[in-house]
């Protein structure tokens, strides 16, 4: 019978973590730049929580809860980094009327 | 040897960390209290300060210099303890610089956010110097990041602090998404985050794919910290762009933090590993540091801004330590002699930044400028101030007889102790590098003193408190440059990093794990 395992997972994550890659490296605009980086730490969380669940956790009635913890970590962190960004984009909008981070090229070399 | 203390006592040992954060919220709530008082934030911020590092002591106190605190999350041992001595009291130096340069173009509603962000950063960076789980150093990497990003762009209409900032945060966040990632990836193959629980699995089970490439991803959160190469194009706009004394903090806490980080990891691997072992590991973290230091220093000859000349400079001077730093992969257990060496080069670097930095801030203060053209004739204008520059910039470039050079005389010398055959392609790096720099720290001396100024510009006239810190500054440097012996053994005597021993015990724990995954035999 088909039954999901590690593996699903793991895939699941790479799949994510090449979307945020690629979301990283296309996107000019910052918001943009910064929905790629969470993409990227949910992968990371979907590694953990797998890796967590079907491996290291200690078994079917595991104890072991490091992955999810770090899990839990990863949002709030996540969540914060967001924030701070979010206020960073919004003063380089006032300053300079846009997001595009093609426009901060104002320092060189 | 492993101290497993009651809760309250492991609590005590973080006890600097705590009042920092007791400061954080106090100096928040200074403004119910002082609305539009300066020194109020100022004066609570120095107080906690002052505070923790008094309680840097106790965090080793009756154990033998070492305790691993919450189930080996931090390990508080004579490193990290001495980091945090150092940058503590650097941060109190930062705070009097910024009294000094900065201040006045501060709003005064914005000195409580300042000061509690600037507390902030330096927890992060006082628990980098000490985590010894993974967990605890995406923690630590990201508590003395957010800070930063905040402080980089606390100019807030200033067009160069914006987008530094902006760069700053996108580069940081990036570098730290694939760290964590790289971190989930170690998990996956060794199913433990502790750092000495993973380094012994990597000498025993001789390191899979799986945890190669976790570890190559997560030295992308840390070589974002330190700047280096692939990762370093924020490090010049950053600096450029930031307030004075932030570029202060980051160049020399923001780095020195990242290199104990550093020192911790590689150290833990050559303790499971044994001596030589990882000969690979130490060979590409050393050919990350000699690029670094090489890029920094070609592309600093060319910059016409003091600050982005002294940012680079950082860059190539971050690339040094992490030259040295890249042998303790192969150091035998127990060799503190390149521990001592880094932590001696930090000591001088900081004395040598703050002192270039300071005078920088200083004539930005009454010039407006940071321009290179605009030092000229200072020498004849201010002839102090101009002295002291040269002073520390000789200092950076390695003049004997000034601390820069027993700096890198020690590393040399620590490098070449412990692996001959690289440390000499090292030491050969090195020399180049110092070399090169000559060209690019010698030219503010060139403006200073031979090109005469056309207009007749303001002379710059700090006052006696900022004389006073570049006097420190320059007596610390002569010091540690004449009679550097003092200095040497004090830090060769702290540079001891303990690594969390009884991996088998805590094994025993992970390992029926695997036996238990379910849909196993399908």
């Amino acid at each position: 019978m088909f039954e999901i395992g590690i593996m699903h997972f793991v895939v699941l994550s790479v799949v994510v973590f090449a979307a945020g890659i690629c979301t990283l490296l296309t996107k000019r605009n910052a918001i943009g730049i910064l929905i790629g980086i969470e993409l990227i730490m949910n992968a990371a969380g979907i590694n953990f929580v797998a890796y967590n669940r079907y491996v290291w956790g200690g078994g079917e009635a595991g104890s072991l809860i490091d992955g999810q913890i770090f899990t839990i970590f990863i949002i709030v962190l996540a969540a914060a980094e967001a924030a701070i960004a979010l206020a960073i984009f919004l003063n380089f909008y006032n300053t300079f009327s846009s997001i595009d981070v093609e426009r901060a090229d104002e320092m060189k070399g | 040897m492993t101290v497993e203390l009651p809760q309250w006592d492991q609590v005590q040992r973080v006890m600097p960390e705590i009042w920092l954060v007791i400061a954080m919220c106090a100096v928040l709530l200074v403004p119910f209290v002082r609305r539009r008082s300066v020194l109020a934030p100022v004066v609570v911020t120095m107080v906690g300060l002052v505070l923790a590092l008094v309680y840097v002591p106790m965090g080793s106190f009756g154990t033998g210099g070492t305790v691993h605190v919450f189930s080996g999350m931090l390990t508080i041992d004579p490193f990290s303890n001495f980091f945090k001595v150092l940058l503590l009291a650097f941060t109190l130096f930062v705070v009097a610089q910024w009294l000094m340069t900065s201040q006045r173009e501060m709003a005064v509603y914005d000195v409580p956010d300042f000061m509690c962000l600037l507390l902030g950063a330096t927890v992060g960076m006082a628990l980098m110097a000490s985590a010894s789980n993974l967990l605890m150093i995406f923690i630590a990497i990201e508590a003395a990041s957010m800070p930063s990003f905040a402080l980089a762009g606390f100019r807030k209409h200033h067009r160069r602090s914006t987008e530094g900032a902006l760069k700053y945060v996108l580069f940081g966040a990036a570098s730290s998404a694939v760290s964590v990632y790289g971190m989930s990836l170690i998990y996956g193959a060794v199913g433990s985050l502790d750092l000495s629980q993973i380094a012994y699995q990597a000498s025993v089970g001789g390191g899979t794919p799986l945890l190669a490439v976790g570890m190559l991803a997560m030295f992308a959160g840390i070589a974002f910290k330190l700047s280096a190469v692939p990762l370093h194009f924020w490090c010049p706009d950053v600096f450029e762009g930031a307030p004075i004394e932030i570029t202060t903090f980051l160049s020399v806490a923001s780095k020195g933090a990242a290199v104990c980080l550093l020192l911790r990891i590689l150290y833990a691997f050559a303790f499971f590993g044994g001596e030589g072992h990882y000969i690979g590991l130490a060979t590409a973290v050393a050919i990350l540091g000699g690029v670094t230091a090489t890029w920094g220093n070609l592309v600093a000859l060319h910059q016409g801004n003091i600050k982005r000349l002294l940012a680079y400079s950082s860059i190539a001077h971050a690339g040094y330590m992490i030259m040295a730093a890249s042998l303790t992969a192969v150091v035998a257990v127990g060799d503190s002699r390149l521990g001592g060496a880094i932590l001696f080069y930090l000591v001088v670097y900081m004395f040598m930044n703050l002192g270039a930095f300071t005078v920088a801030g200083l004539v930005a203060r009454q010039t407006g400028s940071e321009d290179l053209r605009d030092y000229s004739g200072l020498m004849g204008r201010s002839p102090a101030l101009a002295v002291l520059l040269t002073l520390f910039l000789l200092s950076l470039f390695g003049m004997p007889g000034l601390g820069g050079f027993m700096a890198k005389i020690f590393l040399g010398m620590a490098m070449f102790s412990v692996a001959k055959d690289v440390a000499f392609v090292l030491i050969i790096v090195l020399f180049i590098n110092t070399v090169i720099s000559l060209y690019y720290y010698m030219r503010p001396v060139y403006y200073m003193a031979f090109v005469k100024d056309d207009e007749n510009r303001m002379v710059i006239t700090p006052q006696a408190a900022g004389f006073m810190l570049l006097l420190i500054c320059a007596l610390a440097l002569v010091w540690t440059g004449l009679l550097p012996t003092q200095a040497a053994d004090l830090t060769e005597d702290y540079a001891t990093i303990i690594v969390r021993e009884a991996p088998g015990s805590a094994l025993s724990l992970v390992e029926p794990a695997v036996a238990a995954v379910p849909g196993n035999g399908h």
